[in-house]
């Protein structure tokens, strides 16, 4: 690749304004991908974080667990299986935004009595990225029960044989869940030792959608139950969210398409252009294969810039749309990682016809034509 | 040496007929000799130097090069071969536009494995010596044609090659400008490099050693040439 790459890198530098030319065209489509993306990421945040200032507008809890025992954590000894969260998301699956079930008891920790909440960390609605990456034996703090406990992150709380790896204290929320500790809800099971089981399941309805309506729906299924409705409007704007990520996709596809096509065009105008040029590099001792490989790297060394600066004009864009909410989004490996990658992959697969036709076709046609 | 043994190229045209470039053409090349290829337009001069530079595959017959039939190696295997024991120059001198003159000069020699900097440092030794030592890195749009064309024949010699190939070399340059590359073939084959040239000018076709006149695909004529380059 070390010749390929040399004589698609000359070629570049020799031709500036073709190579600025081509980098802004993958930059501008990048751009337009990556400012939509960012503008989305901090709108879904935004109802994220709504929703976890709101909390859940219904909880549904044993029989007997009132609003008030809820907020001390003192759960009865009664339990769920897990497959009644299945089934209330099977009846209400259409009008929820989101639903998750926990498992909350407490322990005695040195005379302390310590409220343990085992959390589904796929489905935990929470502005803590910590809690979505806890591993099993581990443990998150509330920041209040870390005081008055007085352990930090990095300390072990040990309740008889059970070790929990306090991996962090969280911020305060200003709320009960400031006297708690998260744990995985396979590691909450562990500690009960009990099974498939939860005692509360917090639900998250969609937008327009009547909590009355689902609490009754609910109330209808299962006995032996109390649901507790939160004082709180019925919007979560997931119909908001829903619509903006469908309306994402469209536009990511149609700016793909319209860049590869043109990028297409630009490659086969390129390959034609320089017949006379990649004949006489034939003829000089390369394969149509190395030839083949010189477009294909030039692809790569216009698609790695075009994708860095793509990214820098999408990420500037967002922050003048709204920079408060982008602030803390523009800055991602993974995105721009990601939005590398494709990029790369994209401007390369959209070379490859111009180049299996520049590399493989009959040079000697072309030798004799002056350029 | 290189051995020329019935070789034949047959083109189809768009009626179904069958045009023969080359039909049956024998004859062999000598180490160190001047080869000049002529005849008429169509005569069949540029598809027998693309033949024997391992271009275009012949419909029969085999080109063999050092005992090596070319036709019988891979592609990949001809390219090499191209790349070290053949040196190209052309009627529009194909330097490639980007790179400059010394850049130019080193491409077979960085394609052939050899470091930048030796390949650079050999380059600048030929231009220097063809004249060109203030032109190293010049773009070739911005030298004259006969710079060009000296370039290409620097090029050409990189590697050094077992024959140079030169299909109507001065086609594009003045008559003066023509002499000029002239000599500078008959200096470079008097060192003992072996050269084919095609021309369809008959007075340039006689400074070489041996003229091979062409005729409709076939060897109408093939004479030593007396009081050619010694």
């Amino acid at each position: 690749m070390r010749i390929p790459l040399w004589i698609a890198w000359k070629e570049l530098q020799g031709r500036k304004s073709r190579f600025i030319l081509n980098i802004s065209l993958v930059a501008l489509a990048v751009g337009l991908c990556i400012s939509m993306e960012l503008i989305s990421r901090s709108r879904e945040q935004a109802v994220d974080s709504r929703i976890n200032y709101m909390g859940p507008a219904l909880r549904v809890v044993p029989e007997g667990v009132t609003e008030g025992m809820l907020t001390r954590y003192q759960m009865s000894g009664k339990k769920f299986q897990a497959s009644f969260l299945s089934r209330i998301k099977r009846k209400t699956a259409s009008t929820i935004y989101a639903i998750e079930g926990r498992l909350i008891f407490k322990i005695k920790y040195k005379e302390w009595p310590v409220a343990l909440i085992g959390y589904d960390r796929k489905n935990i609605i929470t502005p803590f990225k910590e809690l979505k990456k806890l591993k099993s034996g581990e443990g998150a703090m509330g920041y209040e029960l870390s005081k008055e406990l007085k352990l930090k992150a990095g300390d072990t709380l040990r309740y008889g044989d059970t070790k929990i790896y306090i991996k962090t204290v969280l911020p305060t929320t200003g709320t009960n869940e400031d006297t708690a500790l998260f744990v995985t809800l396979n590691s909450a099971r562990d500690i009960l030792n009990a099974g498939d089981v939860l005692n509360e399941i917090r639900i998250y309805p969609g937008t327009g959608v009547s909590t009355e309506k689902i609490a009754g729906e609910i109330a209808a299924l299962f006995n032996s139950i109390n649901v507790i409705k939160a004082p709180r409007n019925d919007i979560t704007e997931s119909g908001v969210e829903t619509a903006l990520s469908s309306y994402r996709l469209i536009l990511y596809s149609f700016t793909s398409l319209v860049a590869i096509l043109t990028l297409m065009i630009g490659s086969h105008i390129n390959a034609v252009e320089r017949k006379n040029e990649l004949a006489t590099l034939y003829a000089i001792g390369t394969t149509g294969s190395t030839v083949f490989l010189t477009l294909i790297s030039r692809a790569f060394l216009v698609g790695v810039p075009g994708s860095l600066a793509g990214y820098l004009i999408g990420a500037v864009s967002a922050l003048l749309f709204d920079f408060n909410s982008a602030a803390g989004l523009v800055w991602s490996w993974e995105l721009l990682a990601v939005t590398a990658v494709v990029t790369v992959t994209a401007t390369i697969v959209s070379t490859v016809p111009a180049s299996i036709m520049a590399g493989f076709r009959n040079h000697v046609l072309y030798l004799q034509e002056d350029y | 040496m290189i051995q020329i043994n019935s070789l034949t190229k047959c083109f189809e045209s768009t009626d179904d007929d069958e045009i023969y470039a080359l039909d049956d053409v024998n004859f062999s090349v000598d180490d160190g000799e001047f080869v000049s290829v002529t005849g008429p337009s169509g005569s069949g001069k540029s598809t027998l130097l693309f033949t024997i530079g391992g271009l275009m595959t012949p419909t029969e017959g085999e080109v063999i090069l050092n005992d090596i039939d070319i036709y019988e190696l891979t592609a990949a295997e001809r390219a090499r071969l191209r790349r070290e024991k053949i040196g190209f120059i052309f009627q529009t001198f194909n330097l490639v536009p980007y790179l400059d003159c010394i850049e130019n000069t080193a491409l077979p020699a960085i394609m052939s494995g050899h470091s930048q900097k030796d390949a650079f440092s050999n380059a600048e030794k030929i231009l220097t010596g063809l004249a060109l030592g203030h032109r190293l890195h010049h773009r070739p749009m911005t030298i004259s044609v006969g710079e060009r064309q000296r370039v290409a024949i620097a090029r050409s010699l990189i590697n050094g090659p077992e024959v140079i190939l030169a299909d109507e070399p001065t086609g594009n340059l003045d008559p003066e400008t023509a002499m000029g590359v002239m000599d500078l073939f008959k200096e470079i084959n008097s060192e003992g490099q072996t050269i084919i040239m095609v021309t369809h000018d008959h007075n340039l076709a006689k400074q070489g050693k041996r003229m091979i006149r062409l005729q409709e695909g076939e060897i109408a004529v093939d004479n030593k040439i007396a009081g050619g380059v010694q």
